[in-house]
């Protein structure tokens, strides 16, 4: 069958379609009883893919959407940045990476401010470029900055893969990737934090498969719907969010199955496990949470830039790097859906995308820059 | 986590890549994750890589399932 | 020809210290580029007649700018083009100069006379690509019956610009009865924009990163004289206008909401169209349209009963072609522009903070 998908976006982008799934929504909302129902979304691209449908300022008053950690580069700890920045410092170096890291503060830095400064600082949009930039520039070394969740992982992974195929000597990584699954039960699992149920990633999902939430949903008893990111998905992922909560109902339901299979991409997973293995990964402001990292294989760590220059990354000096405490960052609860971000006493007024006290406010998905660019979670609109 | 456009595949290179149209003009991108892909299939695109082939099957139940919302019917999951 | 063919191609730092070079790229380039009567005369100043400028304002889409000196108004704006590339799908540094300065004349009403540019040129720049972009000038500002009357040359050392930087200050006369202000903005009023946003940022985006084969996505630099002088002269009812260059139309508009204080403004999403192709390159890197400058476009605020006159009028033009009303001006959400969404939600768009780059998140 002949699938054209302009059209079908056309087709299933229908508001009656959406009319009809908000009523149920509103439905659910009345009959499920709780005060307040909270639903995680933990991919920042869903937080601000809901404001910018303007789903939001449609649901009911009741349904709370707090986000989540799923930020790859808002949980990227203060010192991964400062190593950054010590690489992009040394004119040895060139440093490749997605422009999500750009404006992303450091102690007193960023990698726009030091490429202003002078410093080789290559915004890419495939990881792959940094191998035809080591090839023209032998002398230099080139470091990809290796942020991101599974989706992203493989593109690093095939860097590497490739790298070893052309014998380039002068390609690194400094790793930085995560993943999600274990995230999410040690989310459920934090004492302070009370989340009914889990808007889940469209595109993690790709690569791990639906079934890869099933232990977490299992052990927490916290339900979790898979989700895309037009708004008629946002809408069937919500309502069937509230379906399984009204329900009792514990598991993990694929609401994304055009793009999402259970099993997941398991050529992707492969690839995964071939050059990375899991390791303990510091999220910001969190803390450490147990395998919900990647590091290279063995075999790899030749490529790992963490490794090979790890005095350059460490730098001179022993007070740079400042944790989020020191700079009164609540970026940690923010992630964790304790609070929102305006309530935190920074947010808008010292802490700006301008002047970002961290990088939630200046991530492409970090939520305080959601509700600084969107408003007050679109409370006020008046339709 | 991720910005993920779909686009269509255009032709078929060596070497685990593709051609994929963005607008009137092509692309080459990465296609090691979906080996399969066949020229006229939509790809979902991250950072110059195809990570899933997006299934027609699955799309157009997606798309029934919406036409029965609109005309009334009992909303159901898509799930099963 | 004398000292300069012996100077080769490159620019040197004498041809910023007002001797021989300096006077030899001023006749051989800029002069021989810009040819006017004006400029000819090697004067430290224009001197213009505001009535023979009148004259030439009339013939020049019919414009009534008064019918003595002392009934005209004088309209004069200032700009600098930093662009890097200097060369770009659809223009380089000095048609876009040239541009920018005619049409910032034009959206306060006023019909654009005389320019003025000043040149700061890096040492070793090409003399070649210099008479590339005075040219590129000259075309520009021929087609608009505008003149380059004065300028200034310096030359800064290796790596203290971009190649080339240009200032311009461009005069006008405003047509008579226009009075055009964010103060004039009503509830109701309909916003028109002359054609689809967003195309220069992009371009200029895909020339730095190579994302695209460059000649799918094309700036949208454009003088709007033809269309907005005949606007000015036929409908009525035209509050305000401006061109959407850097921030894009989200900029703009924010910044018309705030000027006027009383009013929102509401933009739909169904509405909005966009170019194929820079949507499609948009869309890969996450890049918002709506924040992208546009050189070749006119954000319009005019009265609803007007707005018919003005979208048909506007579209009598090619460079205006794709204009369209794409929201109003509302009592609700004061000081806001708010998008309403296809879901029949809305959103803020709220003024752009930060320049945007491309993202995998």
């Amino acid at each position: 069958m002949s699938f054209n998908l302009e059209e079908y976006s056309k087709k299933i982008n229908k508001s009656a379609a959406a009319g009809k799934l908000l009523e149920s929504i509103f439905k659910y909302g009345d009959k499920i009883d709780k005060d307040c129902i909270n639903l995680m979304e933990v991919c920042g691209t869903h937080t601000h893919e809901i404001f910018k449908s303007g789903v939001k300022a449609l649901l009911p008053k009741k349904i709370k959407l707090r986000s989540g950690p799923g930020c790859p580069v808002c949980v990227t700890p203060d010192s991964y940045i400062e190593g950054a920045l010590n690489l992009a410092r040394d004119k040895n170096f060139i440093i490749t990476t997605f422009g999500d890291m750009l404006k992303v503060p450091g102690a007193n830095s960023s990698l726009k401010a030091e490429q202003s400064a002078g410093a080789d600082v290559r915004v890419v949009y495939s990881p792959e470029e940094s191998l035809e930039i080591a090839s023209a520039n032998p002398d230099k070394n080139v470091v990809f900055l290796s942020v991101g969740f599974e989706t992203t992982v493989p593109a690093s992974a095939f860097l590497i893969k490739s790298a070893e195929a052309l014998k380039l000597n002068n390609v690194y990584i400094y790793e930085a990737n995560k993943t999600v699954p274990e995230a999410i039960l040690a989310i459920a699992r934090h004492p302070a934090v009370k989340i009914d149920g889990f808007i889940l990633p469209g595109h993690v999902s790709v690569i791990i498969g639906a079934d890869a939430y099933k232990a977490a949903a299992g052990e927490s008893g916290i339900p979790g719907a898979v989700c895309g990111f037009e708004y008629i998905d946002i809408l069937l992922g919500i309502n069937s969010l509230l379906e399984m909560i009204y329900n009792k109902d514990r598991g993990i339901r694929n609401e994304y199955p055009r793009v999402v299979s259970a099993a997941g991409n398991l050529t992707a997973q492969r690839v995964i496990s071939e050059i990375f293995e899991p390791c303990d990964a510091e999220w910001r402001g969190i803390g450490v949470i147990a395998a919900t990292g990647l590091k290279l294989r063995e075999k790899y760590r030749k490529f790992s830039a963490g490794e090979k220059f790890a005095s350059v990354i460490a730098g001179s000096d022993p007070r740079q790097g400042r944790s989020c405490s020191e700079s009164g960052c609540r970026c940690g609860e923010i992630l964790l859906s304790i609070i929102e971000p305006p309530e935190c006493p920074m947010f808008a007024s010292v802490c700006n995308p301008v002047n970002p006290v961290g990088p939630c406010m200046v991530s492409s998905e970090g939520v305080c820059a959601a509700y600084y660019k969107y408003g007050a979670a679109g409370a006020e609109i008046e339709l | 986590m991720c910005l993920g456009i779909p686009v269509p595949v255009t032709k078929i290179l060596d070497g685990g890549f593709a051609e994929v149209k963005i607008g009137d003009t092509e692309k080459k991108i990465n296609i090691a994750m979906v080996p399969d892909a066949k020229v006229g299939d939509y790809l979902v695109l991250h950072a110059g890589f195809a990570i899933t082939v997006i299934s027609a099957e699955e799309a157009e139940k997606t798309y029934q399932m919406l036409e029965e919302i609109e005309h009334g019917k009992e909303i159901k999951s898509i799930f099963k | 020809m004398g000292i300069f063919s012996q100077a080769g191609d490159a620019i040197l730092e004498a041809h910023g210290n007002g001797g021989k070079l300096t006077h030899e790229l001023i006749s051989e380039v800029f002069a021989a580029g810009f040819k006017n009567e004006i400029l000819n005369e090697g004067l430290d100043s224009a001197v213009m007649n505001i009535g023979s400028m009148l004259e030439a304002a009339k013939k020049l889409g019919a414009a009534d700018c008064g019918q003595t000196p002392g009934e005209a108004r004088l309209a004069l704006t200032t700009d600098s083009y930093v662009v890097n590339p200097l060369f770009f799908n659809g223009g380089d540094i000095g048609k876009l100069a040239v541009t920018g300065t005619i049409n910032d004349l034009l959206v306060c009403g006023a019909v654009p006379c005389a320019i003025t540019c000043g040149f700061i040129i890096e040492e070793g720049f090409k003399i070649s690509e210099l008479k590339k972009i005075v040219a590129s000038m000259a075309e520009t500002a021929a087609k608009n019956g505008v003149s380059i009357v004065t300028g200034d040359t310096k030359v800064v050392g290796r790596g203290r610009c971009d190649g080339v930087y240009i200032n311009t200050t461009g005069a006008g006369l405003v047509i008579k009865n226009a009075d055009l202000k964010p103060a004039n903005i009503k509830a109701g009023d309909a916003v028109i924009i002359t054609g689809v946003p967003g195309n220069h940022g992009i371009c200029i985006l895909n020339e730095r990163g190579g994302y695209v084969d460059k000649n799918s996505v094309r700036s949208d630099c454009a003088p709007l004289s033809g269309p907005l002088i005949s606007l000015m002269n036929k409908v009525k009812g035209i509050r305000l206008m401006r061109d959407p260059t850097r921030g894009g139309v989200a900029t703009t508009l924010n910044e018309f909401v705030k000027q006027n204080g009383e009013i929102g403004i509401e933009l739909l999403e169904n509405l909005i169209e966009y170019d194929k192709n820079s949507k499609a390159l948009a869309d890969i890197l996450g890049i918002d349209l709506l924040y992208s400058a546009c050189e070749g476009r006119a954000l319009i605020i005019c009265s609803a009963e007007s707005a018919d006159a003005a979208v048909g009028e506007l579209k009598k033009f090619e460079e205006t072609a794709g204009a369209k009303v794409i929201g109003y001006a509302s009592h609700k959400n004061k000081g806001r522009v708010v998008i309403k969404t296809s879901v029949g939600g809305a959103r803020i768009l709220d003024m752009q903070v930060l320049e945007q780059f491309p993202r995998i998140c």
